[in-house]
């Protein structure tokens, strides 16, 4: 057992560069920016049965970020710790038994299912992976993880262009949960469908969670959806963690000046006060390049000198000790 | 359908019929959808996948290809009718009356010819007789009418050296080089971030304003409607299921399937808001009898909802496909 009070998945000042040189020619070639700067120093934890919203923009490292805390990518500098237990350096066979505990749902439901397939193969392969079932045993099980995410018996035979977006992504959903992990990466589960359905898929994701006492990394890029469903949230720029605190603090009193911008940039239903609204100047930088001191200064409304130069430390916001920012603005003097 | 207005619509639809033959049995895409644009609006067209809205506006340009067609209505553009243009005719209008952005910026741009001489291209086509420099200037000024930084140097650029908001940018000045009085924009800013989606429509907003220009906005987001339109449009399985001005529409629904929408969608401003999601699926298109196309899917169904349902009047410009709607007024 681990000790109390130890999250079950803790990231710890996690770096992630991927190389852009291709082949011999490719390194042979000077250039200056090759490195992909995808993650840069991120740390988070997230706690049994908690949900830990992950917003961002694109190319900020969001789902670099879930593939690294499955392993699926080793990092480059940094400890991923599950039940804290360090995987960056676990072995093949120790990460195929921590795999079942741990499992991700992909936000495409077209590219992530083997068309060839039926749903009771697609669905059943964890199975049969992990806990070596008989191909009969893998059925009923199979088929009682379809009802449960709202699919019918009758559907095991089919092949995954019979369904629907929302229905595909149901299947998506049975083949994480069919091995009862405990941790599950949501990677923009809902992104691809359209509003009604994604609301079913929002409803059944928040019962399996309550049903199954499963932790969530739920990965978005829309504020509405990912406040809808979190506890805690933290909030993405070029690889570095800016914001992170309870969802409601965040919704409501977000204090980096990117978390407001984000905010100020949703449309609202009720239409908003018309008043002309703060906006990000241009468009995020490079990860090959990014910008000296605090990577969002380039877009600041508050930039100031020292946003230029040095890059800003987290810390707790002093009405919240849980909630942290990483802006100068907020510098303890 | 605006009683009190004054003016002429715009463009004005009626009974519009455009169908897919396929493998499966006739496509229904757009099913007898009556629409009038009123000059100097910014009309929100909301709907699902499958709604029927892109359909109804590539109809208007004459942009259906085969296997689709239009198989009745008609579509009336100043007075003129669309249908049934030929090609030739049909070219003139397209562009410099009546312009269209499309959704991947990436996609719709030539990626082997300069930004410039896209634009050029447009212009040329409509404005043949103007000199070379002259051209090359307007093309300047539409760069810099939607906010391109440095267009002088962007224009000898190629769509891959942009952003994908700047392509949207490059998009909206090529649907503007000949200054059209309809623009339709399907989904501009459906594939950018939030807060490059918000500098993209305020730049639309803007442009609207300062070039007097009337707005067909396709979106499947609720929320850009209601900060960017005066009146919405809401479709569903190929028909208009409701219409009226944004902000009574979202305050006070009038379609079951506009309520669940609107349900669906998680609210900021309301952390304890819990989503109601609409239950099922959106009906195949092939072959649909002739009843409510909601009513396997709607918590009012009754048994005379199936039958064929028309648009009802619901007063203050509002209407609703539903029988039911006036009981929930």
């Amino acid at each position: 057992m681990t000790a109390p009070g130890t999250p079950l998945v803790e990231a710890r000042q996690v770096d992630k560069t991927y190389d852009t040189r291709k082949g011999l020619f490719g390194r042979l070639i000077v250039r200056r920016d090759y490195l992909v700067h995808a993650l840069n120093s991120v740390s988070f934890g997230i706690a049994r049965g908690e949900t830990l919203g992950l917003i961002g923009e694109s190319g900020c490292g969001k789902s670099t970020l879930a593939r690294v805390v499955l392993r699926l990518q080793p990092p480059t500098a940094g400890q991923v710790l599950f039940e804290g237990e360090d995987i960056t350096a676990a072995s093949a066979e120790r990460m195929k038994a921590l795999r079942r505990r741990m499992q991700i749902i992909f936000q495409d439901p077209y590219a992530s299912l083997n068309p060839r397939q039926t749903v009771e193969q697609i669905v059943g392969l964890p199975l049969r992976i992990h806990q070596r079932a008989t191909r009969r045993q893998a059925r009923d099980e199979v088929a009682a993880m379809l009802e449960r995410v709202g699919l019918k018996t009758l559907h095991l035979n089919r092949f995954p262009h019979q369904f629907s977006g929302g229905q595909r992504q149901r299947i998506g959903i049975a083949r994480a949960l069919i091995v009862k992990p405990e941790f599950v990466v949501c990677d923009e589960p809902v992104s691809a469908l359209d509003v009604s359905i994604q609301a079913q898929i929002l409803h059944l994701l928040q019962d399996l969670r309550r049903d199954f006492a499963l932790t969530f990394l739920f990965i978005g890029h829309n504020l509405s959806v990912v406040g809808y469903v979190s506890d805690r949230m933290a909030v993405m720029y070029l690889g570095e963690i800016v914001e992170i605190g309870a969802a409601r603090g965040i919704l409501t009193a977000p204090a980096h000046p990117y978390t407001q911008s984000l905010l100020a940039a949703v449309p609202r239903l009720d239409g908003g006060d018309d008043k002309p609204r703060a906006r990000p100047r241009g468009d995020p930088a490079s990860p090959l390049r990014p910008p000296p001191g605090c990577r969002f200064h380039p877009r600041c409304p508050h930039v100031m000198p020292v946003c230029r130069s040095e890059a800003p430390r987290p810390v707790a916001l002093a009405a919240n000790e849980t909630h942290t920012v990483s802006c100068h603005l907020y510098r303890k003097p | 359908m605006n009683a009190g207005s004054a003016l002429a619509p715009l463009l004005s639809i009626r009974g519009l019929q455009t169908q897919f033959q396929t493998q499966l049995g006739l496509v229904k895409a757009v099913d007898g959808v009556d629409i009038d644009v009123e000059p100097g609006e910014c009309l929100g067209v909301v709907g699902e996948s499958g709604s029927g809205k892109s359909v109804t506006f590539a109809s208007v340009l004459g942009l259906v290809r085969s296997p689709g067609r239009i198989a009745a209505g008609s579509i009336r553009f100043d007075g003129r009718e669309l249908v049934g243009l030929g090609r030739g005719e049909m070219r003139r209008i397209r562009g410099k009356e009546i312009a269209i952005t499309l959704q991947d910026a990436l996609t719709s741009l030539n990626p082997s010819l300069t930004v410039g001489a896209q634009i050029l291209e447009t212009l040329r086509e409509h404005d043949a007789g103007r000199g070379a420099r002259a051209l090359a200037e307007q093309a300047l000024e539409i760069m810099a009418l939607v906010g391109i930084p440095a267009p002088a140097t962007r224009l000898a650029q190629y769509p891959h050296e942009f952003s994908g908001g700047m392509r949207q940018r490059i998009m909206l000045a090529i649907a503007l080089a000949c200054r059209p009085r309809l623009l339709i924009a399907d989904e501009p800013t459906s594939a950018l971030d939030v807060t490059i989606q918000a500098q993209v429509l305020d730049l639309l907003a803007s442009l609207r304003r300062e070039l007097g220009m009337t707005v067909v906005l396709i979106t499947h987001d609720l929320g850009v409607v209601a900060q960017y339109c005066d009146r919405v449009l809401v479709m569903y399985a190929g028909q208009v299921v409701e219409a009226g001005p944004t902000r009574r529409v979202i305050a006070d629904p009038g379609h079951p399937y506009t309520r669940g929408l609107i349900a669906s969608i998680p609210k900021l401003a309301d952390p304890d808001f819990r989503i109601r999601p609409i239950d099922g699926n959106v009906p195949e298109l092939v072959d649909l009898p002739d009843e409510c196309r909601f009513l396997g899917r709607c918590p009012l169904a009754i048994s005379a909802c199936r039958t064929r349902i028309d648009m009802r009047d619901l007063g203050a410009g509002r209407q609703a496909r539903c029988i039911r709607a006036r009981e929930r007024q």
